[in-house]
């Protein structure tokens, strides 16, 4: 019985954590070059019994985003399994897909079309940024809103004032003349690789190292929008709510079931 | 649940300061020489419930992490420096530049400030001025009794006397320009000052340097779309809307645990 309520509460919980993420993609919608981020789910097994003849009992070690049964199919050897599949919440993948590209005309606005990242130096070391509304500093170096540099092949790109055109492969041209060429980096997992950090910035946590992003084409005036879709926030934000008051109608409905059992047996003494 | 609440509630500032915004840009749909701004946004902090890539077992690790961010914020207005369209005028004092300059004025405290907007006109002892009054620096004084009035594209003010065929010169407009111009503060009256950010003003003549030519009878209309701001109205109306429907829904959720709790 105590069973089915710490199921109910789990479930509760990790309703919780994902309107909380929710909350987060939806209050980005509007800021350029943000990745919605997803949240993950797994069942937990916690059937005592069971965990003694698991030969893996943690279970976490599974692959995130692969089913955990996989591995619990193969270690468990009773075919009755009382996994509490109410799922907790077991981490969250960020949607690296693409937002879409609208027109700004502004000369410093880019948008990467590919896997790429514009590399830009912060005091803690090399981030990565998907928001291309760049701006040139009172000493005329390219870089981010927030004043970041925008690391080019070498080093700080200094553009002169005047008329800046951006070639595909992300050089740089002021008047006409070569200033620079933007440090494009992809990653293979980025998931896995990237953590954010805040001020649309991501920084390389993984072992993976970045790779020069050949194939991703920088275009100049324009900028990628958030690729957070406010309708599929809203059905999940609904579906959320819903679940969450089924388990709260669960809890509700196993308190009743213990308070009349109680009485039930007070009564007979 | 609170962090929901908060998260949306950052959301939903930032979606007001964007329709402050938009509604400054739409006031200003008519303004001469003014130029529209845009808001720039950021996420703010992620808390890290878990680091991706922490050990799970002595010889596998976690594939991903959870992460869950705190909301989004407003970084920056940027303005956009963007060519307005020209209109002719036919009035000898409206000029426009075509490139990136900047008129430089002298403002009544004496300090220097900057315009786009080149509708001129004169004071009553002769100065060029600008409709609030400030006079174009180095200051050029048109005669009482000149005839007609010419400003070449390199800023050289000719004027004719009468009885006269030959012009007579009264003075050279100068243009600035700055490393950033987006990083110019805003004066209001379509004046912008000098700040660290924007870098030191370059003045020299007109049509050198990048600072663009002088065009005498047209004015340069502000660089607002009215579509596409309006378009950006919808957006942040709609942005605002479903942030709080996030606060309803966790306000909703909270109920729901109330509603247990009393049971």
């Amino acid at each position: 019985m105590n069973f089915g309520l710490y199921a109910a509460y789990l479930g509760m919980r990790s309703r919780q954590q994902q309107l909380d993420l929710l909350a987060n993609n939806i209050a980005n919608a509007s800021t350029a070059g943000f990745k919605a981020d997803r949240m993950l789910f797994r069942s937990v097994v916690a059937d005592q019994n069971q965990k003694q003849q698991n030969q893996n009992p943690g279970n976490s070690a599974s692959a995130a985003g692969t089913p955990s049964t996989a591995t619990d199919q193969n270690t468990q050897s009773t075919p009755v399994r009382y996994g509490l599949d109410v799922g907790v919440v077991t981490g969250q993948l960020t949607d690296f897909s693409p937002g879409p590209t609208r027109e700004t005309g502004r000369s410093l606005d880019i948008a990467l079309d590919g896997d790429g990242f514009i590399a830009v130096q912060t005091p803690r070391g090399e981030r990565y940024t998907r928001q291309g509304s760049l701006t040139i500093d009172n000493s005329g170096q390219l870089v981010t809103q927030r004043g970041e540099l925008v690391i080019g092949d070498s080093g700080p790109i200094t553009v002169p004032p005047g008329n800046v055109t951006f070639g595909e492969d992300g050089t740089i041209f002021a008047n006409g003349q070569i200033a620079g060429k933007l440090k494009l980096v992809r990653f293979n997992n980025p998931n896995t690789a990237l953590i954010k950090e805040g001020d649309c910035l991501f920084a390389a946590k993984g072992t993976e190292q970045g790779q020069e992003a050949t194939n991703t084409r920088v275009l100049q005036g324009t900028l990628e929008s958030s690729n957070v879709n406010s309708l599929t926030e809203m059905v999940a934000m609904m579906q959320n709510s819903r679940e969450f008051e089924s388990l709260q109608k669960s809890v509700s409905t196993i308190m009743n079931e213990l308070g009349r059992k109680i009485s039930n047996e007070i009564g007979r003494l | 649940m609170t962090r929901a609440l908060y998260t949306a509630a950052t959301g939903m500032q930032v979606q007001q300061q964007n329709v402050d915004n938009i509604a400054n840009n739409l006031a200003n749909a008519s303004t001469v020489g003014f130029k529209r701004t845009r808001l720039e946004f950021q996420d703010l902090l992620y808390q890290n419930l878990r680091t991706p890539g922490a050990a799970a077992t002595s010889s596998t690790e976690m594939p991903v992490g959870l992460q869950i961010g705190l909301g989004a914020r407003t970084i920056s207005s940027e303005r956009i420096f963007l060519q307005g369209d020209f209109r002719q005028t036919e009035n000898p004092l409206d000029l426009v530049i075509e490139g990136s300059g900047f008129f430089q004025v002298r403002q009544s405290n004496g300090e220097l400030a900057y315009t786009r907007a080149g509708s001129f006109h004169l004071s009553s002892q002769g100065q060029i001025v600008t409709a609030s009054g400030e006079a174009l620096e180095p200051g050029i004084t048109i005669p009482q009794n000149a005839t007609s009035i010419t400003i070449g594209t390199d800023g050289t003010v000719s004027i004719t006397a009468p009885g006269q065929t030959n012009t007579q010169n009264v003075g050279q407009i100068q243009l600035s320009i700055f490393p950033n111009p987006a990083g110019l503060e805003s004066l209001g009256r379509n004046l912008f000052r000098e700040t660290s950010a924007s870098g030191q003003a370059t003045t020299s003549t007109p049509d050198s340097n990048g600072l663009g030519r002088i065009n005498q009878g047209y004015v340069e209309n502000s660089n607002v779309n009215v579509v596409e701001e309006l378009v950006n109205m919808i957006t942040a109306q709609r942005a605002y809307e479903t942030n709080s429907k996030v606060i309803t829904a966790a306000d909703h959720m909270l109920g729901t645990i109330n509603q247990a709790v009393v049971s």
